[in-house]
């Protein structure tokens, strides 16, 4: 037990960050993304024998918490602001996040998030990816580039309020 | 991240100052904190199916409602015991009436199709062959209008012979020392009923009679 236990909390110190921003890019509320994340390394830690042998445990806790967040968060009416998600969505992200590029984020389909949030925050490859959303490589891909496409045309991020508008306006989608 | 677009790669910079402060111990304290609620929801589970199944037993006992899972339903009008070869052996007390919907639901649990009433008995005309392989009594009787002693008047289904589109009919009567019950096989889309007490067994079947004897 304390071999594992220092496994996980060396997992955990290495992670927790990464799979924190994966989750608010997705959910857009920091508090809430802070307790689905805890709440998914807890589930974590109690099967850890079997998710260390995962290929990618943070995409097994990234991929937890956003079940989490569907299936446990919503009896507790945490309802997370769409319309009208920018003003609110700046007190709730605390500092050193960007709420414009949160908020567009948030205007995303959710698998697309999902998509992001293991290909990008965790900077999972486009397998691994697929294998833990249980969907194509190919369709991966695809969400991925509906995403950039639909950021790029956003009007938050057209009107400059995020500090890399002007690459995003220009950049082109890049497949592998 | 070489194949990732740069818009991209900006929307994860833009979330880089996000830290999770929560230190792995109250990760560690939260997972115990999980396992401890997931081993009370087992033990209530657990109780709850003990206590339903004592709830069964008593009822059992004071007959308002079956009880089954040793091969055996058990109330006080009435007994089905499942026997090894598929049959099942039914007693009846000739002095407590039975629930119809109570018998022909237990019967039903053990694969016996059957029509059960009471102050009525339903019967096809003419009635389908083969009642005599389907039911037979303990102790057997010796032909049509055979009449024998019994405390509780007992007889064993065998419903696999039973013909395609039969059922048993059961139909209790009050008389004067108890209660006469009437089977017979009947087709389940043909058949009449009547309010009138048989003395004889009907046709085809068996009547068990309340005062301990019984006839087919």
């Amino acid at each position: 037990v304390g071999d594992d236990q220092s496994e996980f909390t060396r997992f955990y110190e290495t992670s927790k960050d990464a799979c924190l921003r994966a989750v608010l890019a997705s959910v857009g509320d920091r508090a809430l993304a802070e307790d689905m994340v805890a709440e998914a390394f807890a589930r974590a830690w109690t099967s850890w024998r079997k998710v260390r042998q995962y290929a990618a445990p943070r995409g097994w806790v990234v991929r937890t918490a956003l079940n989490i967040g569907v299936s446990w968060w919503r009896p507790r009416r945490r309802e997370i602001p769409l319309a009208g998600y920018d003003a609110a969505a700046a007190a709730d992200l605390g500092e050193g996040v960007d709420p414009v590029v949160v908020a567009a984020l948030r205007r995303l389909p959710a698998r697309q998030r999902e998509v992001i949030a293991l290909r990008v925050f965790l900077d999972l490859d486009t397998n691994t990816t697929a294998e833990i959303l249980g969907i194509a490589a190919g369709t991966v891909k695809a969400h991925l580039s509906r995403a950039v496409t639909a950021l790029r045309r956003d009007p938050a991020l057209r009107n400059g309020a995020a500090p890399t508008q002007a690459r995003m306006t220009t950049m082109e989608v890049t497949h592998e | 991240m070489n194949d990732i677009d740069d818009v991209l790669v900006q929307a994860r910079d833009s979330l880089a100052g996000a830290h999770l402060d929560t230190p792995v111990e109250a990760i560690l304290a939260r997972s115990r904190s999980q396992r401890h609620k997931r081993w009370l929801k087992e033990i209530s589970a657990a109780a709850i199916a003990a206590s339903f199944v004592l709830a069964l037993g008593l009822a059992g006992v004071f007959g308002s409602s079956p009880v089954s899972g040793t091969g055996a339903i058990r109330t006080v009008a009435f007994t089905i015991t499942r026997n090894a070869n598929g049959t099942s052996t039914l007693t009846i007390s000739p002095r407590v009436l039975f629930d119809p919907s109570t018998l022909q639901r237990d019967l039903a649990r053990y694969g016996i199709p059957a029509k059960v009433t009471t102050g009525r008995f339903c019967s096809s005309d003419p009635a389908p062959s083969g009642f005599s392989q389907v039911v037979t009594e303990s102790p057997a009787l010796h032909g049509d209008g055979g009449q024998q002693q019994v405390n509780n008047p007992t007889v064993t289904i065998n419903p696999a012979i039973m013909p395609a589109g039969t059922e048993l009919s059961i139909g209790a009567f009050q008389v004067a020392k108890g209660y006469d019950t009437a089977l017979a096989l009947l087709s389940a889309n043909s058949y009449t009923c009547t309010t009138t007490a048989p003395t004889a067994p009907p046709s085809g079947g068996a009547l068990l009679h309340g005062n301990g004897s019984a006839g087919a």
